[in-house]
């Protein structure tokens, strides 16, 4: 009994601290005046009127968005059918994957940009401070997740199994993959898509470091927007977070969906 | 045995025809964005305008400023990691004495804070905490208690480190959670009736089981707070010399830019991280280790 009220003490002091910055946020980017008060004064929603109003800010938010998007999108074709094709025909890649996953643990993005910096700012390929070595860059920061997420999907399913009925009952190669396949793992595909849309809105070190001020990323934009207006760039740091917690509730409720659908199936066949 | 590798592996080249294809520019992207950067850095610290030489590090190992900014990283990840660790581990071992439908949605709630880093997280710390921050007036005004009169400061080394064990906790609880059911109820039971207390039983059964799991988590920790840029340079303006602000000054910095010794640094910095990571993927494998 005394270890469980301990227990739970210990996980209420956690949780406070975890999101008292996060509440803070929240409140003072709705607060009129708020000085010496436990609560805010009043409330407003001027800052965010004027945030989504600036056209730095909608700037910002529109280059994020489309280097997201074309990553993410470029790395969905590239990476969807090469796990496929490796679960089917080519089992040895995996090494590969695996080892072009777990390398940027060890290159964090700091080490990463110093690399490209020196390799793309002279020679053949000048790249540096355009929103190619960006994408680049950024396809390889979201890999392991798009990899592990994707990854999960397949293990969901027999993909072998698949494959072969499929192409035994006169499918092609890539119609299995499209009709058979793809409807299968669209899930896990979609999971990782959110998890990547996660991992690049919040990038600030590629960006800062890669293209700085000639591609004004949302990071980029808030980091600029601190030294100048607080309220404004509270604002801003309170619609992200809000971002990533939609994001993080889609996320759980595509995973409950799996585990629902999951256990529906497994009713059906028994 | 190589022999029988090889031919397997050509038995599955030829079963699949041309399906390699989309490989291609597949590891187009990873080499030209990993593992060309990577061999380019390598290539670049050991390579000065006078041809190959191991200058670069010599001159590191000579400089008082890199020594300095080198070893202030260790330490605050080091410190970080531990106590990121301790916080998450206890937090770990609370929530798995709650009740079941608790344990997930509280394990999400923390999973989503761990997305809270960087410029974000640092500027929620200066409204926070700052010289006119929230809670520094509140508690000057309502306690008498002056903060930044009394030595805090959240643009220095406190801050750093503060704002860094934050980002660390939901990391180290996330680590830490599948670990701490190796402590099973019945080795504590079993433990309880043998006549343990709770102290006796933590030192001498539940530490030792934990050890490995903590041990691998900590290196994670230490990996997350050594690579960790964002964060350092909202808060101090890169005034505080960390070893990846130092890096990232010495390439894109007006000053004095040298990549050469940029290079040199990363290299220094990658062996520790891959040292790190090597050591929880060994104790990963005798059934330890943690993550991924």
């Amino acid at each position: 009994m005394k270890k469980g009220i301990l227990a739970k003490i210990v996980i209420i002091l956690i949780f406070a601290y975890l999101f008292f910055p996060i509440v803070a946020t929240l409140l003072f980017s709705v607060a009129t005046k708020w000085t010496t008060t436990i609560l805010p004064e009043g409330y407003t929603f001027s800052y965010y009127q004027q945030l989504f109003t600036s056209p730095e800010f909608i700037q910002s938010l529109l280059r994020t968005v489309y280097v997201s998007v074309i990553t993410i999108a470029l790395s969905v074709v590239l990476i969807v059918p090469s796990i496929y094709l490796t679960i089917v025909y080519y089992p040895r890649l995996e090494r590969f994957f695996e080892i072009l996953s777990v390398l940027p643990f060890a290159m964090p993005g700091v080490i990463l940009a110093i690399g490209m910096i020196q390799m793309y700012s002279s020679g053949p390929i000048r790249i540096t401070g355009t929103v190619w070595i960006l994408i680049g860059s950024y396809f390889v920061l979201i890999l392991p997740y798009m990899y592990q997420a994707t990854k999960s999907g397949f293990r969901a399913i027999n993909v072998k199994a698949l494959t072969e009925a499929a192409l035994m009952l006169g499918c092609g190669k890539l119609e299995t993959f499209i009709k058979v396949i793809l409807p299968n793992i669209i899930r896990g595909v979609i999971s990782a898509a959110l998890i990547s849309v996660s991992v690049l809105f919040g990038e600030f070190v590629l960006a800062n470091l890669l293209v700085g001020d000639n591609y004004e990323t949302l990071q980029i934009y808030l980091y600029k927007l601190q030294k100048v207006d607080g309220h404004l760039a509270n604002a801003l740091v309170a619609s992200y977070f809000l971002v990533i917690l939609l994001l993080s509730l889609l996320l759980i409720w595509l995973a409950y969906r799996n585990n629902a659908s999951a256990v529906r199936d497994r009713g059906k066949t028994s | 045995m190589n022999r029988t590798k090889v031919t397997q592996f050509g038995l599955e080249l030829r079963r699949g025809g041309v399906l390699w294809i989309p490989f291609l520019p597949l590891m187009l992207f990873a080499l030209g964005f990993e593992i060309l950067p990577m061999g380019y850095i390598v290539y670049s610290s050991i390579h000065t305008s006078a041809g190959f030489s191991l200058h670069s590090y010599v001159q590191v190992l000579h400089s008082k400023y890199y020594l300095i900014s080198l070893k202030n990283s260790l330490m605050v990840s080091v410190g970080v990691g531990i106590i990121g660790l301790g916080i998450g581990t206890v937090g770990a071992l609370a929530l798995r004495s709650l009740g079941e439908a608790w344990r997930e949605k509280l394990l999400t709630l923390v999973n989503m804070t761990s997305n809270f880093s960087g410029v974000p997280l640092a500027f929620a710390y200066i409204v926070l905490l700052g010289v006119n921050g929230l809670m520094t007036v509140l508690v000057k005004e309502k306690m008498g208690l002056d903060l930044y009169g009394l030595g805090f400061n959240l643009f220095s080394w406190t801050g750093i480190v503060l704002v860094y064990i934050y980002f660390s906790v939901p990391l180290a609880f996330m680590l830490m959670y599948p670990a701490v059911y190796a402590v099973r109820q019945d080795i504590q039971e079993a433990a309880q009736i043998l006549g343990a207390g709770r102290s006796y039983f933590w030192r001498k059964i539940g530490l030792p089981i934990l050890l490995p799991s903590m041990l691998g988590s900590f290196t994670l920790l230490f990996a997350n707070a050594l690579g960790a840029y964002a964060t350092a340079y909202a808060l101090t303006n890169s005034n505080n010399t960390l070893v990846s602000i130092t890096i990232a000054n010495l390439v894109t910095g007006d000053i004095f830019p040298d990549p050469s010794l940029a290079s040199a640094l990363a290299v220094i910095m990658a062996s520790l991280l891959t040292v790190s990571l090597f050591i929880n993927e060994r104790l990963r494998k005798n059934g330890g280790g943690t993550g991924r």
